[in-house]
């Protein structure tokens, strides 16, 4: 069932969205109103399921006035560039990474994309939803309404699970298995994010502002954290709100926040550095501090990580894909 | 525009708020944090309601895309924003608002600095010390920022201000132009407000001891 609403707005007829994302899923490449000037792939994994991946072309900026005519339920991550947009007078501009429900059918939207571009969405039939979450579904808004528009906050599990659905996306031909499970993944991870939602409303915005800037200056050098004190004062918070402000927004203290993002680099730093200079890279003189620390947070030594990235990278890729997801 | 100190509104009955928002009151361990929250939420309802003409404790809210409430089914647009023991309400009737108090007792977050400001930000008039400036530039933006509704996804280094009379400015976000006025308030507090069309008269009501 489409929603058929044509009449002229302003004196001009709005594009339809399934014309320009092929939100009908009919179409594997956007019709003429694409103009080109992004790039969609679309896969079906079950009826009532689609996903799309959406690239702008690197050249052309899109600004376009749309019909909605979806009746899907959209579940959406921008994984770069920028995007802008208004429906009922609500400004909507979504950050990298941050997630985004919307609902809207019949609704008159204005958007503008940025030539790089990049966006992920899953699109589910209320049908297809209910039968997927059950009685969560509510939580994601009155959907008798008939209009939901709202942000998910980012986290980097929501990015991780996006980042992988746009792969089997990109990479058609992988296991129709796989791709329902990174579906599956994302839409978690959706649902999680409304989890932290009412948390993060204790936080107010000025709060979450400061509390992003030391994140920020937390991660800045993975070496040498400041002290609590120290970050504290640069972000004009009191020690207790930042301690607080850190684990209702980040869902983790300042340490173990700068401790995963720590680890996280050393893992990476792996693949070229022996264990000992990523060891000192990261400000670590003690090399048994470190080798703990990695376990505690991957469950092996940093000894045999090295082991299994090598052991991918000399291996085809799809081989190594196997191997590396092990570890 | 309407500023009290919380203390003032706390004669306010219980009832006045929401289920919902009285269990979020509830949730703040400090004392004062959790004034603040009741005076904030009953001057948004007892004054909303006043306007509107219907009790305070009727009126609905939702909350737009990321997280800005608005009323459910009227054209009344409000903000509210606390700092300290500050509580500021601001209203229009003709499109978004956004308001914002800081207290700007506490030392400048030094930290904070490079991320307020735009490299070619104008005040109308200098302000005494960097402090100020910084609080100047940061209650405008965030009033800003609060308007438009979209949160931290606006980093305050994308703004620009420009002086159009002795306290306001015009900061312009994409294709909207907003319009915003900046004050200091006894005790040294800054505040702030934005709207997304002109006005001709500003009023700053003072709530002294209930309403």
């Amino acid at each position: 069932m489409q929603c058929t609403a044509t009449q002229p707005i302003d004196g001009v007829t709005p594009l339809r969205t399934s014309k320009l994302f092929g939100g009908e899923h009919s179409a594997a490449q956007p019709g003429p109103g694409g103009r080109g000037a992004f790039k969609a792939a679309l896969v079906e994994p079950r009826p009532g399921m689609v996903v799309g991946l959406y690239n702008g072309n690197g050249r052309d900026e899109l600004r376009v006035n749309l019909l909605n005519d979806s009746r899907y339920v959209h579940f959406s991550c921008l994984l770069g560039g920028t995007s802008q947009g208004r429906v009922r007078g609500i400004a909507i501009a979504p950050r990298v990474g941050e997630g985004h429900i919307g609902y809207a059918p019949g609704e008159r939207f204005s958007v503008w994309y940025s030539p790089d571009y990049r966006h992920l969405e899953l699109m589910l039939t209320p049908e297809m939803l209910g039968e997927l979450v059950g009685d969560e579904f509510e939580r994601i808004g009155d959907i008798q309404s008939g209009f939901i528009m709202r942000a998910t906050p980012p986290g980097s599990r929501t990015i991780d699970a996006a980042t992988r659905l746009a792969q089997r996306v990109e990479h058609q031909g992988a296991s129709p298995l796989l791709l329902h499970a990174a579906v599956l993944e994302f839409l978690g991870w959706h649902f999680e994010g409304l989890n932290r939602n009412g948390v993060q409303d204790a936080v107010p915005l000025r709060e979450r502002r400061r509390l992003l800037a030391a994140r920020e200056r937390l991660l800045e050098d993975l070496s040498a954290p400041p002290t609590i004190a120290e970050l504290a004062m640069e972000v004009g918070l009191n020690q207790l709100k930042l301690k607080r402000g850190f684990r209702s927004l980040f869902g983790m203290g300042v340490y173990s926040l700068f401790q995963r993002h720590r680890m996280e680099r050393a893992r990476e730093l792996l693949y070229h550095y022996n264990v000992t200079e990523t060891a000192l890279m990261l400000g670590y003189s003690n090399i048994s501090h470190f080798s703990t620390a990695f376990r505690k947070q991957f469950g092996v030594l940093p000894g045999e990580a090295r082991k299994n990235t090598l052991i991918s990278v000399q291996c085809p890729s799809h081989l190594s894909s196997g191997i590396s997801g092990s570890a | 525009m309407a500023t009290a100190r919380s203390a003032d509104l706390a004669g306010f009955a219980p009832t006045l708020l929401s289920a919902d928002e009285f269990d979020r009151s509830r949730q703040f361990r400090v004392a004062a944090d959790r004034d603040r929250f009741f005076a904030a939420h009953a001057l948004k309802r007892r004054l909303l309601g006043v306007l509107l003409g219907v009790p305070g404790a009727q009126l609905r809210f939702e909350r737009q895309w990321a997280g800005k409430p608005q009323l459910v089914g009227r054209e009344l647009h409000f903000n509210l924003s606390h700092s300290g023991d500050w509580v500021v309400l601001a209203i229009s009737r003709s499109a978004p608002v956004g308001v914002d108090i800081e207290q700007g007792d506490s030392a400048l977050p030094e930290g904070m600095l490079s991320l307020a400001l735009h490299p070619d930000d104008r005040l109308a008039r200098e302000p005494d010390s960097l402090v100020d400036r910084f609080y100047t530039a940061w209650t405008l933006k965030e009033a800003v920022s609060k308007g438009v509704g979209i949160g931290l996804a606006l980093p305050f280094t994308q703004l620009r201000l420009e002086p159009s009379a002795p306290t306001q400015y015009r900061c312009r976000h994409g294709d909207e132009l907003w319009h915003a006025e900046h004050r200091k308030l006894e005790g040294g507090a800054h505040l702030a407000v934005a709207c997304l069309s002109p006005w001709t008269r500003l009023r700053l009501l003072r709530i002294e001891r209930g309403i």
